[in-house]
């Protein structure tokens, strides 16, 4: 089961957000975003840190789990981060996040003419697309 | 399968008891400090941020290229975690173990004080069996 993804771009605004077999009506969606980029970002830090060997601040951290939710982390080259939380039971889908930002968000939206980096994507073609890509995973809405 | 380091933290997120294992490098006892209240923060936050409705646990794993983190968080609210090889598979286990020796050699023990430091040989010599055997 797929809950909601996060798009934040590289300074920290979130730039997309949509929520699918959501259970939870939030109070205030711009402040649930900031809380998780402001707690990924002390999150990084401390795996940094207290990692035994040397690790890569983009592509070091992969996931987390509590018991009611996983979060999949996947951060570009160009720091965008691309967030997915799922139930606890979905494999790694960094391979996902991966072909979500190669194959629909550069197509869809970076090489849109009109779209202004670094502003909120509400480009029809990228959201069909994404909620296309999304669905017709096995671990969608099982 | 190397276990790098044990940390316990107290209700309110302070260390009560840290150690590093095998050639990990050694931070300054500030650092461990600063780490272990940091990850008591991340941990709540964690499960404020919940996209499910009902109340959800803090952080139980947390998996990166290096290293695996993985947490168990008594009734009481003690939390013991644990950073390990990546493909370390009993790590759970092996809490509930630590645990186990907190409670027989810690809690028992009539000099320690509850929330405070751990300080107890018995409790140290039992860790590192405990550790030599699953290693």
């Amino acid at each position: 089961m797929i809950y909601n993804i996060y798009i934040f771009n590289k300074d920290g605004t979130c730039i997309y957000n949509e929520d699918w077999n959501k259970k939870k009506q939030s109070q205030n969606q711009s402040e649930d975003q900031k809380l998780l980029f402001g707690m990924l970002y002390s999150l990084k830090a401390f795996i940094t840190s207290s990692s035994p060997k040397k690790i890569d601040d983009k592509t070091g951290f992969h996931c987390y789990k509590t018991s009611t939710y996983k979060l999949h982390y996947y951060e570009t080259l160009s720091c965008i981060k691309f967030i997915i939380m799922s139930d606890p039971n979905v494999p790694d889908l960094r391979d996902d996040l991966k072909k979500i930002y190669s194959q629909i968000f550069v197509e869809y939206v970076i090489k849109n003419p009109i779209y202004k980096p670094g502003t909120t994507v509400k480009c029809d073609t990228f959201i069909n697309q994404l909620n296309l890509y999304l669905k017709q995973m096995p671990s969608f809405s099982s | 399968m190397t276990i790098n380091s044990i940390y316990i933290l107290n209700k309110a997120g302070t260390l009560i008891y840290q150690n590093d294992f095998g050639n990990t490098e050694k931070l300054s006892h500030n650092s461990y400090i600063r780490l272990g209240s940091t990850f008591h923060s991340l941990h709540a936050i964690a499960s404020n941020l919940s996209p499910v409705s009902g109340s959800s646990s803090g952080i139980e794993v947390i998996e990166t290229e290096a290293f695996k983190l993985q947490c168990f968080q008594t009734h009481t609210g003690i939390k013991f975690y644990v950073i390990a090889d990546p493909n370390h598979q009993q790590l759970e286990e092996l809490l509930h173990g630590v645990y186990e020796l907190y409670t027989d050699y810690v809690l028992k023990n009539p000099f320690y004080e509850i929330e405070m430091q751990i300080r107890c040989d018995l409790f140290d010599y039992k860790l590192l069996r405990l550790l030599g055997v699953r290693e």
